[in-house]
């Protein structure tokens, strides 16, 4: 196999996949067949992803003709490695309980991945907006897909109307972008194309940076562009909650960063971030505190976990180097782990609690004491929510701790008030952990879930699955930074130098 | 220096924008975005960005139009009694406006060169696919998911829409799992 056809391999596989998938549950009478085979696809991607970093990176490869397209980068091998695992996950999960008829579930999700994927590996702007769009657009489908409830089709349309919005916003920085680059718009070449203007009121180089930020912020879920998100999350189906609040809105912030690393020092996007961040986190937890009901308030507390992230980009992109860009990836790979077990916990729950009492409202004063009848469910939802909240030595910590010394060390006093920010957040988000946990595993003699069945095992085994690799990759996080790193170090070379 | 032309596709750009934002019914938002999309495809187009002017024309103004209007539909009453009795005259209407525009675009395009390097007696589609064939690629794909999508959304709501399944505990026989369902689905 040559450099070229290995390089098309994880998106190549993906895309056949969605054609393959539709027609197997069109052909045959058992959706599981697309389910297995929409794992398998991802199994098989996500093989071709761990293929490529044994060849020589970071490479560019022009595939289907002469034109570059794919950059195979440290970063593209770490977004798509953990796109096809959630994506395999996800479709394990949702295999033995889609209803009948519902063919067009399994290519959408594999479309979704394909979209993530090509955020990953796009060798210039374009091809990453139209790689976003793919994504997109089949969350748009994915996200309502419970037609029979009001409430989902409400949550769809607000999220669409606002990604329709957000994407109309990003093609319009990249044409600015363009605008203002002679025609370019590969990544390797922008840097040096893109020259900041001087003596000029306003430059259009950092209202490119704004409309690129808002632009993809919407589907990254930034406040105050997250309006869409409790509600998404809420309504869609577990595996697609996992999916949209693991790899989806991660890969959102990932298109930012790909996108504003290119920019002239001189332009402020680092700052910008830092700003968006710290707003984020903070808000997020605010919110999420009023929150009662299990899925919602996941949902709310996805926001602050998106603030870090953001935080640690922007502090990367400010000068904070390495262990930024270390933090912020890390917590990307962990955010995965996290969130992605998390929800699909909780779904477990929903969905054997709601078969013996359908008006249960899924609360937290509803649940309580039902750890105890679902251990293994319970037990993924106590590491997830453990390693949410940052306690060590779960994966939520070490993305967390870098972000905090990056800071710390990046802008004096200013740095270390965020670096405080972080640290004040991360304990501010134990306000809503805790009480979930308490829930779980309350004694209330006025509740009875000895109708409960534990978890069924085509979730619970994914459940495991990703619930040890959540202690593994807090246990020994040199794992993770040795996936991570060469990502961050080279988004760090990237960085043109802060002008004076 | 941007054209004449392109300063007021801009401008048509962001007031549509703006009325997006602001009008409060449904049918006019979309309207309005679409309008937007179509205004900035007009925008790429000149300032010499024809592929990506292709792409906002027919994904952005045209596909995620109707899928917007699919979910609207399922959302607003007004709209359902104005789309009932008028889908026929609609689908013509919306064909022939599409058909129009696409007559447009390809006349348009048929006249540019994408870059310096091609030969301008190649047919536009060839050249356009020697410039950017990953991004055709991708746009085939994102029309097909927009199809699938489509297709979803307009799928006929039954009783077999909640909940049907599969036990997946060998204690219990298959159906009987039938409530639920969705949760983990």
């Amino acid at each position: 196999m040559n450099a070229e056809s290995l390089a098309f391999g994880p998106l190549g596989v993906l895309l056949v996949g969605i054609f393959l998938t539709y027609v197997a549950a069109a052909a045959s009478d058992h959706d599981e067949v697309a389910g297995w085979l929409a794992a398998l696809v991802c199994a098989v991607a996500l093989g071709a992803t761990v293929l490529l970093t044994t060849t020589a990176l970071p490479s560019s490869y022009s595939v289907l003709g002469d034109a570059g397209a794919l950059r195979i980068t440290y970063l593209g091998v770490l977004v798509a490695g953990i796109a096809t695992f959630v994506g395999a996950v996800a479709s394990v999960t949702s295999v033995r309980f889609l209803d009948a008829g519902q063919e067009t579930y399994y290519p959408l999700l594999i479309a979704l991945v394909a979209g993530v994927v090509g955020i990953g590996f796009s060798a210039d702007m374009f091809t990453l907006y139209v790689s976003f769009e793919l994504m997109a657009v089949a969350s748009y489908a994915l996200v309502p897909f419970r037609l029979g409830r009001e409430s989902a089709v409400a949550a769809g349309s607000r999220y669409l109307i606002m990604n329709v919005v957000g994407s109309v916003l990003a093609i319009f920085g990249i044409s600015l972008v363009y605008a203002n680059s002679g025609g370019v718009l590969a990544f390797d070449a922008l840097g040096s194309a893109l020259v900041a203007s001087e003596g000029q009121l306003v430059d259009p180089l950092a209202i490119a940076v704004l409309f690129l930020v808002v632009g993809f912020g919407v589907k990254a879920a930034i406040v105050p562009l997250h309006t869409w998100l409790p509600d998404a999350y809420t309504e869609a189906p577990a595996a697609i909650s996992a999916l949209l609040a693991g790899v989806a809105t991660p890969a959102a912030l990932v298109a930012i960063s790909k996108c504003l690393a290119v920019f002239p020092g001189s332009i402020p996007s680092g700052l910008l971030l830092v700003g968006f961040g710290a707003v984020t986190m903070t808000v997020g937890n605010l919110l999420a505190l009023r929150q009662r009901e299990l899925k919602r308030l996941l949902a709310y507390s996805s926001i602050p976990h998106i603030g870090y992230i953001v935080v640690g980009l922007g502090v990367g992109l400010y000068g904070g180097g390495v262990v930024a860009f270390d933090g912020a990836f890390f917590h990307i790979l962990a955010n995965a782990l996290m969130k992605g077990g998390a929800f699909l916990a909780v779904g477990a729950i929903l969905y054997r609690l709601r078969r013996v009492d359908p008006d249960n409202p899924g609360t937290m004063d509803s649940v309580a004491g039902i750890g105890y009848q679902m251990p293994v469910a319970a037990a993924a939802l106590v590491v997830g929510v453990l390693a949410l909240a940052g306690v060590p030595p779960l994966a939520g910590f070490w993305g967390k701790l870098f972000i905090v010394v990056a800071s710390a060390e990046a802008a004096g006093t200013a740095g270390i008030l965020l670096a405080l920010l972080v640290v004040a957040n991360s304990f501010l988000s134990l306000g809503y952990y805790l009480p979930l946990l308490r829930s779980l595993f309350a004694r209330d003699d006025e509740q009875s879930f000895a109708e409960l069945r534990p978890s069924p095992r085509a979730i619970a085994v994914p459940l495991v699955v990703v619930t040890t690799l959540t202690i593994v990759v807090g246990l020994a996080p040199v794992a993770g930074f040795e996936i991570v790193h060469p990502a961050a170090e080279a988004m760090a070379d990237t960085i043109p130098e802060v002008s004076a | 220096m941007t054209s004449t032309v392109g300063v007021a596709a801009l401008a048509a750009t962001i007031l549509c924008g703006l009325a997006a934002v602001g009008l409060r019914d449904m049918i006019w938002v979309v309207s309005a975005l679409a309008s937007s999309s179509l205004a900035l495809a007009v925008f790429l187009f000149v300032e010499g960005m024809p592929y990506a002017a292709v792409f906002e024309a027919t994904v952005a103004g045209g596909l995620v139009s109707v899928l917007f209007l699919l979910v609207i539909s399922m959302t607003d009453d007004d709209y359902v009694e104005f789309v009932r009795g008028r889908t026929a005259l609609l689908a013509v209407g919306a064909g022939a406006i599409f058909l129009g525009a696409l007559g447009v675009v390809w006349q348009g395009l048929s006249t540019v060169t994408l870059s310096e390097g091609t030969d301008a007696t190649e047919p536009f589609v060839e050249q356009f696919w020697a410039a950017h064939p990953l991004d055709v690629l991708l746009v085939t794909v994102l029309v097909f998911v927009g199809v699938l999508a489509i297709s979803r959304l307009t799928t006929p709501i039954g009783p077999a829409e909640t909940e049907t399944g599969h036990a997946d505990d060998p204690t219990q026989p298959d159906g009987v799992e039938a409530a639920e369902t969705e949760e983990i689905a």
